[in-house]
């Protein structure tokens, strides 16, 4: 290694450069667990909205009056769509925990015939149990789901059974699935038939369709007709999830602003011991700004390992929570973050110039060349 | 001044002090203003939804029970336990602060039982009047007529999902702690009337709430949706987890800052060896020396916290206000969880910083000093 | 105040394997004033013996004593006491604190800032040139001007023993010698030890010690020299 290498420096000097790779790290730390308990909201909200309407436009009416029959008949005219009859007079009730927050699960209720069909789109498994069956008051749930309420497969859920279920009567969990989407499924149909069912409420593939197709089903709707589409979704969630990444950026910028002040003070008594050093080199022939380049290497070298460290730290203590503590409560806490990698890169990136400026300005403008 | 007091110290480190205070102060306006945001949200949502049933139950029809049986309606009213069972018509209204979002209770009562919901809930009629019965009309919560952007003559909008599925126009604007608003229509006797749209409010005798509560709870077994204060108390409990990890995320800062204050403030002392090891060859004993250090530190820190907690009052007055009171929420800009949280940063870096100066001057042989160099 | 140095060793990391002997069995007695030199080659234990009797540095074995004082033995805290008390330090390099300014780093051994203390320390400051240095900060004066200001503050305690280690060594020659003329003054009721190598400076000694490997190898008085 050539003498003025920035690793040679570090090699030689780790205890002088420790302080600053340690607040450099526990900065990091913080963001980034900060900026991964927002990914698994994000991530939780996905899940358990935009993944389902990603799949499927969700149309129904609550009040009891039907459908258009200019839509139904439009529906039925879509050629490679999958159109299943739903009622969701259960949807919304049942609440799912994860990153920092909670959002109530779509819960289907369909023919039984159709279920299977319908949770196989979506690539979900039947991990335990079976499907349910028609008027039988059961219920398919997510693992997940289950595992936060302590739940296994012939347990009861329902506002019978305890309040915490905000939807009325008793219902067996007859399977669990687990898969990337999270809804629950049950066949409640009554005494109605297919299209009865279905002229209140009707769920229909959108995979084939464009976007310009998708408008126009739903422009057909009345007021008072419901469409769950990504739209509506974006609505419900966009204040909540922009205030959260609004939250991390105001975080990283505190975390940079002080982390600058306190590096800067560091910078500041390392540099002014390292005169000797620098008026030599400047003596030599090396310029100020060779020297700040190489000032400025060493200082980037130090917060990147850093923040390195932050994140390596960050993941290994999220991964042993998750393994320890939460997967087996039905909540996983997200470990790569690339959104969160990025801004957290904010801290070396921005840290490592402004904090050493200060001791720049200072020891350069009192460094004297040697007399002779 | 003496010269080696402390206000000399100060006096002619003027940067290094600005720049140790920054930072304490920067991280009291983080950890307060967050804790302040906090309790904003809960002190927005939680008593919106919470406090009608201080003094009254809701029972709301089901699916499974559509209809409440005169039975039920018999003994509630012959009860001791309450007072009075009015039947409504139950709806929402959303309502959203930034991190939380509820829906506002809007009840439609026959025009006789109106009086006694407005006397019950306490409410106010600030501006305007109450809807006409059988109308397309609101009287609207104060509160959730900002959070929605109404005042009286607009319309409200259409949301099917969560209740008002028809615009209302506003007629009136109350005020009450439990927020609670009023439409024209549809009345509780409206056969049209969805399940979960049928309801009554069961008002607790004086003195009675809890066994009123209790003996409402009880009806939930016979297939109705029943909310008392209790059963929302449990909710809020098992969805507050947000607060939960902003609290933890509060701490993880404040022990971040910790470590990049002491970091710096250490390395400070450090480059003040010299000063410390001529003190004690001239005759500075290591305690004299050492006190000279703690009071120094602790000035810095309570002066940086005085400064620090004053500028995240007002910052959060500011702040907070337009986050929440500007849109019908409620603004808490003085909390003291808030306060004794801010005070942890510089008490945390009073007691880690003097441990290791302490070592530091003690271990400091001022013939090492004055020998090499 | 008679100092008294019986059987003296000091050895440097004594509990390590071949520390080093600074001082070798000094047995020395001194009366309570007069101007002492202490000369030798580099790294013949002059430094230690003036820190010894100091009490900057703790003996290994033997005592020091001072008056009836054993120093060897004294608490750090009452030896810091005493040292503030009685003694005042001139070091080779001049050690002023940055940040204050050249007056208030004169007046820290009193720690005090009342009229009287700085007209006494104003006063010193013309008899050595630098009056009008009196409110710049060390890093504005030259190192002989740093110098007389670290001299100024030994002085101002009135201490019963001055304590000088090279102290002229940052001064050119007319400076040095004004600053020997002012430490002369004192040595009518005052101690002033110096440890040097100009011999120029110490033609006014009352008593000179030659030290070499740690030992006294010789002392000369005034018409005397008496070899150990």
């Amino acid at each position: 290694m050539k003498p003025l290498n920035p690793f040679s420096y570090l090699k030689s000097n780790v205890k002088k450069t420790l302080p600053i790779f340690v607040s450099e790290a526990v900065g990091v730390l913080l963001i980034y667990i900060f900026a991964l308990f927002a990914a698994t909201t994000n991530k939780m909200v996905e899940i358990a909205t935009f993944d389902v309407t990603d799949k499927y436009n969700i149309v129904y009416t609550k009040d009891g009056t039907n459908l258009p029959q200019s839509f139904l008949n439009e529906l039925e005219d879509l050629q490679d769509v999958s159109v299943i009859p739903v009622q969701m007079n259960l949807s919304g009730l049942a609440y799912y925990r994860g990153g920092m927050g909670g959002t109530t699960m779509l819960t289907f209720n369909l023919f039984e015939n159709d279920t299977q069909a319908f949770v196989d789109s979506f690539g979900i498994e039947l991990a335990e149990g079976a499907f349910p069956q028609n008027n039988q008051f059961e219920m398919l749930v997510p693992l997940e789901f289950a595992l936060q309420n302590g739940l296994v497969v012939g347990d009861y859920i329902g506002n019978d059974v305890s309040d915490e279920y905000s939807f009325n009567g008793k219902y067996r969990i007859c399977g669990l699935i687990q898969g990337d989407v999270l809804f629950a499924v049950t066949c409640q149909p009554g005494d109605n038939t297919k299209e009865q069912i279905m002229s209140k409420g009707a769920m229909y593939q959108i995979d084939g369709l464009s976007i310009v197709e998708q408008g126009q089903l739903i422009s057909t709707l009345p007021e008072n007709a419901i469409a769950i589409t990504r739209d509506y979704y974006q609505q419900e969630f966009s204040a909540t999830l922009n205030s959260m990444n609004i939250l991390t950026y105001i975080l990283t910028a505190v975390m940079v602003v002080i982390l600058c002040i306190a590096l800067g003070n560091l910078n500041i008594v390392l540099l002014a011991n390292r005169r000797d050093e620098l008026t030599i080199l400047h003596a030599i022939g090396f310029t100020k700004r060779k020297l700040s380049q190489k000032l400025w290497m060493e200082n980037l070298f130090v917060c990147t390992g850093g923040y390195l460290a932050g994140v390596l730290i960050t993941m290994l203590a999220i991964w042993l929570l998750n393994t320890l503590l939460l997967i087996p409560q039905g909540k996983v806490l997200e470990i790569i973050d690339w959104n969160g990698l990025i801004i957290a890169f904010a801290l070396p990136a921005i840290i490592s110039i402004f904090s050493l400026l200060p001791s720049l300005i200072s020891n350069f403008h009192r460094m004297k060349e040697i007399a002779y | 001044m003496r010269p080696l007091s402390t206000a000399t110290y100060f006096l002619r480190n003027k940067r290094k002090l600005l720049s140790n205070m920054i930072i304490i102060i920067v991280a009291i306006c983080l950890v307060y203003i967050m804790e302040c945001f906090i309790a904003s949200i809960v002190q927005s949502i939680y008593p919106l939804d919470a406090t009608r049933f201080e003094h009254a139950s809701i029972i709301v029809t089901t699916e499974n029970t559509p209809e409440i049986s005169q039975e039920i309606l018999s003994s509630l009213d012959e009860s001791e336990n309450i007072d009075s069972v009015i039947p409504v018509t139950v709806k929402q209204i959303i309502f959203s602060v930034p991190g939380s979002t509820t829906h506002a209770a809007v009840f439609a009562a026959a025009p006789d039982d109106l009086p006694y919901l407005i006397n019950n809930f306490q409410i106010n009629v600030v501006d305007g009047r109450l809807p006409e019965s059988g109308t397309d009309e609101i009287a609207i919560d104060d509160n959730v007529a900002k959070n929605n952007g109404l005042q009286i003559g607009s319309q409200t909008s259409i949301d099917v999902s969560h209740g008002l599925d028809r615009q209302y126009i506003v007629v009136g604007i109350l005020d009450s702690e439990s927020h609670v608003s009023f439409i024209g229509s549809p009345m509780p006797t409206d056969n049209l009337l969805k399940y979960d749209e049928k309801g009554y409010i069961a008002f607790h005798a004086a003195g009675r709430s809890t066994q009123a509560e209790n003996e409402v709870a009880a009806l939930s077994g016979q297939g109705l949706n029943v909310w008392t204060l209790a059963r929302y108390e449990k909710l809020y409990a098992t969805n507050n987890q947000t607060f939960q990890i902003l609290d933890m995320v509060v701490v993880l800062s404040i022990i971040v800052m910790v470590v990049c204050l002491v970091c710096s403030k250490y390395a400070q002392f450090f480059s003040r060896k010299s000063e410390i090891g001529i003190l004690s060859a001239l005759g500075y004993t290591r305690r004299e020396i050492t006190i000279r250090t703690f009071r120094e530190v602790v000035i810095t820190n309570l002066v940086g916290f005085i400064i620090g907690l004053g500028l995240a009052v007002f910052l959060c007055k500011i702040v907070v206000s337009a986050a929440f009171s500007s849109i019908g929420g409620t603004d808490v800009y003085l909390n003291g969880k808030a306060a004794l949280l801010s005070l942890l940063a510089p008490v945390l870096t009073t007691v880690f910083t003097l441990l290791p100066v302490n070592r530091l001057i003690n271990k400091v042989d001022a013939i090492t000093i004055v020998t090499s160099n | 105040m008679n100092y008294q140095l019986n059987s003296v060793n000091l050895i440097y990391d004594a509990e390590k394997e071949g520390g080093t002997t600074a001082l070798r069995d000094v047995t020395l007695s001194f009366d309570g004033k007069g101007l002492i030199g202490i000369q030798g080659p580099s790294g013949s234990g002059k430094s230690s013996l003036l820190y010894t009797m100091a009490g900057l540095k703790r003996p290994t074995s033997g005592q020091v004593f001072y008056g009836d004082m054993d120093l060897s033995t004294m608490p750090v805290s009452e030896l810091a006491s005493l040292r503030r008390r009685d003694f005042g330090f001139i070091f080779q390099q001049h050690f002023l604190i940055n940040y204050m300014t050249v007056l208030e780093n004169a007046l820290v051994p009193l720690n005090m800032n009342n009229k009287t203390v700085k007209k006494k320390a104003m006063d010193f400051f013309e008899r050595l040139g630098i009056a009008q240095y009196a409110n710049k900060y060390p890093f504005q004066l030259s190192g002989g001007q740093r110098q007389r200001a670290a001299i100024v503050r030994a002085l101002m305690n009135d201490p019963k023993v001055i304590f000088g280690d090279e102290p002229t060594a940052a001064l050119d020659h007319e400076s040095a010698r004004e600053v020997m003329e002012l430490l002369s003054e004192y040595t009518g009721n005052t101690m002033v030890v110096i440890v040097t190598h100009d011999e120029g400076l110490l033609e006014n000694a009352n008593r000179i010690i030659y030290v070499r490997d740690g030992e006294i190898i010789r002392q000369s008085e005034p018409g005397q020299e008496v070899s150990q």
